[in-house]
């Protein structure tokens, strides 16, 4: 069973991995941190979180970036660098894979709809069921 | 008025829908793309109308409030089943992790888990009154 001591000493672990930056710990270091060999750590860490401590901290890295991409006019290539990747590639197609567009694709659509930054819910269903009646609509004028 | 929808913040919507299906065993309801998200619901196979929506978690405010109550070991909400002792041990095999090992509590015995998306699930069964 997960103690919550030892559930604690995890969800620090789990910050540590969103620093970006210079000051970004090693996995190694995290691990020790959390009083745990790297095994256990890895090993209860997906138990608890359901990826591994690379995985999260790829997805913070991603997270990081759109945030900087929606309240930043930076450039996408500084963005990629200060979050941490070495590629441009690379982040572009984890990007993409994460949000289901570019990078310049997301800061694009973002410049259409800047007040939906974080939509609540029922906007979104409001904006899947308009963009479904104008599918319908389109539909019914090709016929 | 009924309650037909109600919702979980989830910080992965696919690992989400893995987890709520897979390994809860509950079953896919809606599920269409919205923007860069999802609208995902799921349903229990055993009965009940009420869907439970996977809901991303991106607003930073809904973000503080999951992952504070998560480190104080709170629930954010509770499934009812019938053998709780059945359900901690095909969980475990699962690989699930638990915070709370069934406990009698009252009028029920309850057992705490991690869902792997930022929440901790409360399962309870009632105590039988005979």
């Amino acid at each position: 069973m997960l103690t919550h001591d030892r559930l604690i000493r995890l969800c620090n672990a789990r910050n540590a991995l969103r620093v970006t930056g210079e000051a970004a710990l090693s996995i190694d270091e995290i691990a020790q941190a959390a009083a745990m060999s790297r095994f256990h750590f890895v090993r209860q860490f997906k138990a608890l979180f359901g990826e591994t401590p690379v995985q999260l901290r790829t997805k913070a890295r991603l997270d990081e970036a759109r945030h900087h991409l929606i309240f930043s006019d930076a450039p996408i290539t500084e963005i990629c660098m200060a979050v941490g990747f070495s590629s441009l590639g690379s982040f572009s197609t984890l990007f993409s894979s994460r949000f289901g567009r570019s990078p310049s694709q997301f800061r694009e659509a973002l410049s259409h709809v800047p007040e939906q930054v974080y939509p609540d819910c029922l906007s979104v269903l409001r904006a899947a069921w308009e963009a479904g009646a104008q599918n319908s609509r389109s539909e019914e004028h090709t016929d | 008025m009924k309650i037909s929808v109600t919702s979980i913040m989830v910080d992965d919507q696919q690992k989400a829908l893995d987890f709520y299906t897979h390994i809860l065993g509950f079953v896919k309801k809606q599920d269409f793309p919205v923007g860069e998200f999802r609208w995902i619901s799921v349903v229990s196979p055993e009965g009940g109308e009420t869907e439970l929506s996977l809901e991303p978690n991106v607003n930073p405010a809904g973000k503080t409030f999951q992952e504070a109550i998560f480190e104080q070991g709170i629930p954010f909400t509770a499934f009812e089943v019938d053998d709780l002792d059945a359900e901690y041990e095909r969980l475990k095999a699962l690989g699930v992790a638990f915070t709370t090992e069934p406990t009698a509590a009252g009028p029920v015995s309850i057992a705490v888990f991690a869902d792997t998306c930022g929440n901790l699930i409360q399962i309870y069964q009632h105590q039988s009154t005979e």
